[in-house]
């Protein structure tokens, strides 16, 4: 059964529909959420989880509609947005214990245990941490009761490349035993590369493309040839950029055949958004 | 000139560069005398790095294939026949040799090798 199914997720606001957002996530995987500042990718996860109001659409978590079960639901997910600032004040400790009133399942020895592995001291406080530190006290928080589903959204935005290492490590370990999942979303595509089996690319409010990561990238190819092919293969090209010496572009894997004049090389997830997101303005 | 070059490509981009320029010196594409583009005009029309550039061009020199003139930059080398020879020769070589080597490994006869080359030729 999936951990988590969205079905026609949507949210209007005046200048910006997410439409049709639908996918499923099996347990024991990870899927990593990309596109544009203002795709929508937040959107869906705030939608998802009721914390805006849609305008139509399901979600099931573990197999129960979110909707009609929210807090039974909201037990079984761990959740972070954006950076963790507020409560400045207080010590780690002291919002550590009122957190731990919302979860029956809370973990008190898992917290401790997580606390212990990201060097975090319960007495400081919020404000005297890095913003590494406070993702990772966040971490610590949305991993102690138990949850099944991760929903994290942007979580590696400001943390060093050694830092960002050990939090997809984390990410990779809870999901070994099969039973957990993880959604987060991101910028650096190289997170993804590293630990996501799944692709969600959002694209102007619309599920551009839902897929594991490695049929992703073999959808597409680079391609590198001259001025002189450009014009007759230019209705192949998904976006290019011309340059002095001939032009390189995007294509669909499935059109190599007609590029045989050109260089051809796998295509990585960084060009592949690049020359997608580039489409558009042509 | 034409310079096929696709940075995230696993083969690195000064061997893109150089294999690119050498294929069409050693084929006659671009003959004898003939400039080379400017190091920086290069780099950045192809948004790579100048070093990158520059290392294509090292090796290139290195090679014999190119020259570098001082205050007018890098012209195409004039080969004799036999420098040619060799070069292209010793380009193809080291792709030979793994086509060989993995063709025994499989089990692939001398014959069954060659015919399967030949056909790549059509």
């Amino acid at each position: 059964m999936n951990l988590l199914s969205v079905k026609s997720l949507r949210k209007q606001y005046p200048s910006f529909l997410l439409d049709d957002i639908s996918f499923d996530l099996e347990p024991g995987c990870i899927m990593g959420f990309i596109g544009r500042n203002g795709a929508g990718k937040t959107t869906t996860m705030k939608a998802m989880l009721n914390l805006i109001k849609r305008d139509g659409g399901s979600v099931f978590v573990d197999g129960m509609d979110f909707f009609e079960n929210e807090s039974e639901c909201k037990q079984k997910i761990g959740f972070i947005m954006g950076e963790f600032n507020c409560y400045m004040r207080s010590k780690l400790k002291t919002i550590a214990d009122v957190t731990k009133r919302f979860y029956k399942e809370w973990d008190d020895s898992a917290y401790k245990g997580y606390l212990e592995k990201f060097s975090l001291d319960e007495n400081k406080k919020i404000r005297e941490l890095s913003a590494g530190m406070r993702v990772k006290f966040a971490l610590a928080l949305a991993l102690s009761h138990n949850a099944k589903l991760l929903i994290l959204d942007e979580p590696t935005s400001g943390l060093d490349p050694v830092s960002r290492n050990e939090l997809l490590d984390v990410l990779r370990s809870l999901v070994e035993d099969g039973t957990r999942s993880v959604l987060f979303s991101t910028h650096i595509i190289s997170d993804l590369e590293k630990c996501a089996d799944f692709i969600g690319y959002i694209k102007n409010g619309k599920l551009f493309d839902f897929t594991d990561t490695e049929s992703f990238r073999n959808k597409f190819m680079l391609v590198s040839g001259e001025q002189e092919h450009l014009e007759s293969l230019k209705t192949h090209l998904i976006s290019y950029k011309e340059n002095a010496f001939g032009f390189s572009g995007l294509i669909k894997a499935e059109d190599a055949g007609l590029f045989s004049d050109c260089r051809t090389a796998p295509a990585d997830l960084e060009s592949i958004m690049v020359y997608v997101e580039q489409e558009e303005e042509k | 000139m034409r310079l096929r070059i696709i940075p995230s490509d696993s083969t690195p981009v000064y061997k893109q560069l150089y294999d690119e320029i050498a294929g069409q010196v050693l084929s006659g594409t671009i003959s004898p005398g003939e400039a080379l583009p400017p190091i920086r005009t290069v780099a950045k029309e192809l948004g790579i790095s100048i070093i990158t550039v520059r290392n294509a061009w090292d090796a290139l020199i290195e090679a014999r294939l190119i020259e570098a003139r001082a205050g007018s930059g890098c012209f195409v080398a004039e080969l004799s026949s036999e420098d040619r020879e060799r070069l292209r020769r010793s380009s193809l070589d080291p792709l030979l040799t793994a086509a060989a080597e993995t063709a025994k490994n499989l089990g692939f006869s001398e014959e069954e090798a060659v015919a399967l080359l030949r056909e790549k030729f059509c």
